[in-house]
């Protein structure tokens, strides 16, 4: 702007527009304070639960952040429908935007074996998740989910619900499993919407419909005491030696890095 | 001499508001695609081009007068064609999508 001299006197025009130039950068640099990119991540979760533990989950999600509206849904599309087995996240995999990374896990359920309902809010060690993640992507131990033309390369949360309120939250890549979080959540009396149904239900009613779909011979079953006293809670998952042969093939031929 | 002088003025005014314009176009594009993008992202961005573009041009084509200064006019004209006739694409897509939903 080599021609704005000293004798040049700028018009209304040109001044509202110098503001408008000063209010954008102030936006931008708004936008990216409050997005937070360099704390972003790809990242897909999942719940899992012993098969012979069916629950039925009524809330789960990660926030991610301070508001109240900063939160991750959580998949239990295998729980909900009691396929889910120990260890497994499930099958379809997907990673859209990139998120800020959890930093406490809300949970609420109630469990078929001992009919009890658990409810808690878990905070989350935001130092550790964040560092497995950056070097897991520096690693090369990230997956790659596939979406479009952009690899985009993250990390798997699945968050394992174990009998008696155990709760477990691993970290997977490839080659790559961390257990993040493990705590134990104390049984309480449901109160309020935690038996809400189409409208609040007694108890035993809410615990009947909830699983009515589970199989009446898994419910004989289970009800014999079949898997009782089974400590899932420490369990090896054999994530990676399940995997590794998958691994090694896609790395050998170049499928992944 | 003195005719001259508010001449130059404008002159060098207008000069600068071109400056400005280019200048705030560009920043209302940063503004939009310091995140992340999502898929529509190019869409929108046509959409903030067009937008920006015509508002900025308004300016400039209800300020300068003259012979010299109606190429502005024109541009604008143009430029608020195409952008109404984005809004209205617009708008028959968003309404589009709102009849798929139902």
């Amino acid at each position: 702007m080599l021609f704005i001299t000293k004798q040049m006197k700028i018009n209304r025009l040109n001044k509202i527009y110098i503001v408008l130039s000063i209010t954008l950068v102030v936006a931008t640099i708004i936008k990216i304070l409050n997005y937070k990119g360099w704390e972003r991540f790809y990242y897909f979760t999942s719940i899992c639960a012993p098969q012979n533990y069916p629950i039925a989950i009524h809330d789960a999600y990660f926030l991610t952040g301070e508001g109240e509206d900063d939160f991750v849904w959580i998949n239990f599309e295998d729980v909900k429908n009691f396929t889910s087995k120990w260890g497994e996240e499930y099958y379809s995999q997907e990673a859209r935007d990139r998120l800020r990374l959890p930093t406490k896990l809300v949970l609420q359920y109630a469990s078929y074996r001992d009919q009890k309902f658990y409810r808690d809010t878990l905070d989350l060690p935001q130092k550790k998740i964040l560092n497995i993640f950056k070097s897991a992507l520096k690693n090369k131990t990230a997956i790659a989910f596939s979406s479009g033309e952009m690899d985009k390369k993250g990390l798997n949360f699945l968050v394992g619900i174990a009998n008696d309120g155990n709760i477990i939250v691993w970290l997977r890549g490839v080659f790559l499993e961390k257990v993040i979080f493990k705590g134990k959540i104390k049984p309480h009396e449901p109160q309020g919407d935690e038996t809400y149904f189409e409208k609040r239900l007694p108890k035993a009613v809410y615990l009947k419909k909830m699983f009515e779909d589970l199989p009446d011979s898994v419910k004989t079953k289970l009800n014999s005491g079949f898997d009782a006293k089974v400590n899932y809670i420490d369990s090896p998952t054999y994530y990676i030696e399940k995997n590794r042969k998958l691994w090694e093939y896609q790395k050998k031929n170049k499928y992944i890095d | 001499m003195e005719e001259n002088s508010v001449e130059i003025q404008k002159k060098r005014n207008s000069g600068l508001t071109v400056v400005l314009i280019v200048v705030n176009v560009f920043l209302a594009l940063l503004y939009a695609n310091v995140t992340d993008n999502s898929e529509d992202q190019t869409y929108i961005n046509y959409v903030w081009l067009a937008g920006s573009l015509t508002f900025l041009l308004g300016g400039f084509a209800f300020t300068y007068h003259g012979k010299d200064y109606r190429w502005g006019k024109w541009l604008f004209a143009l430029l608020l064609i195409v952008s109404l006739g984005f809004l209205a694409l617009l708008i028959m897509a968003t309404g589009l999508e709102h009849a798929f939903h139902n």
